[in-house]
């Protein structure tokens, strides 16, 4: 093996061990997708190897690292955004199934009863409510994990992921309404009717 | 009738991503004042709204990681990349 090659693969496995948790949770966080956030870890990588020239070591390597995912995660979510939204024009409003024809909802929702702080610490629940946010569509899912799960402002995901805020509100919306009614079936179907 | 059921759902979730205009604001408040389904609706929303608020404040007590399988996984494929 060769000095370069040495090199390379202990910058890798540097990296990998010492931010790749950080890297997957970064990416987990904003895709709610386990196979593409290990996918984007994997990306980061090797796109940091091939630009290793770059890193000057006046960021710190997770910095630089995360820069370099940031990237790799728009380009994701860009790229499903534009496949989701050209099948998306041809079907029709999926809120509307939530609705009668006179704009009452089908089914009126329930209260919950429970509190959130118990919730969040509630590891069955994060399982019911992680399945429910996987089972949004890519774009809603990927846009909805970036708000909440992140934390990300909604300016912040326009201009990232390059579409109009009215784009952005019909997709929380319909992530908001699709969740919603997941975990009511899931997890809030025992609480008391209204 | 029509309900405005439909138009305060959008609405409410909208609330969470802009700031609505005051004709928007009263018209959701009396709808939501008169609307049990509605009002459910919308302390649902903030119910979850909570909740991930305090899920991203304890994110690291749940963090994923990656699992070995995972990280052998990456190893390989970065070496293939990598490796002339």
């Amino acid at each position: 093996m060769t000095d370069r090659e040495n090199e390379a693969g202990r910058n890798v496995d540097h990296w990998l061990s010492e931010h790749g948790d950080y890297l997957y949770r970064y990416a987990s966080f904003r895709l709610s997708d386990a196979e593409a956030a290990r996918d984007m870890v994997q990306e980061t990588l090797i796109a940091a190897w091939k630009a290793r020239e770059n890193f000057r070591g006046d960021s710190s390597a997770r910095t630089w690292l995360v820069g370099i995912m940031k990237h790799k995660i728009t380009d994701h979510v860009r790229k499903e955004i534009r496949t989701r939204n050209l099948s998306e024009a041809a079907e029709s409003d999926p809120t509307s199934h939530w609705f009668n024809a006179d704009g009452s909802w089908a089914e009126a929702p329930r209260a919950w009863a429970d509190n959130p702080e118990e919730l969040s610490e509630n590891n069955q629940f994060r399982e019911v409510l992680h399945d429910c946010i996987g089972k949004l569509p890519d774009n809603q899912r990927s846009v909805f994990s970036m708000r909440e799960l992140a934390g990300e402002d909604s300016d912040t995901v326009c201009n990232e992921m390059d579409i109009t805020p009215t784009n952005l509100h019909v997709m929380m919306h319909r992530a908001r309404m699709a969740l919603r009614r997941c975990l009511e079936m899931n997890w809030f179907g025992g609480a008391k009717q209204s | 009738m029509n309900h405005f059921c439909r138009e305060a759902s959008q609405l409410m979730s909208d609330g969470y991503e802009r700031e609505l205009s005051p004709v928007e604001r009263i018209r959701l408040r009396l709808h939501l004042w008169m609307c049990g389904a509605c009002s459910n609706h919308g302390s649902n929303l903030g119910l979850l709204h909570r909740l991930f608020a305090d899920m991203r404040k304890h994110a690291d007590t749940h963090a994923p990681a990656l699992s070995e399988q995972d990280r052998q996984k990456i190893r390989l494929a970065v070496h293939k990349q990598t490796q002339p």
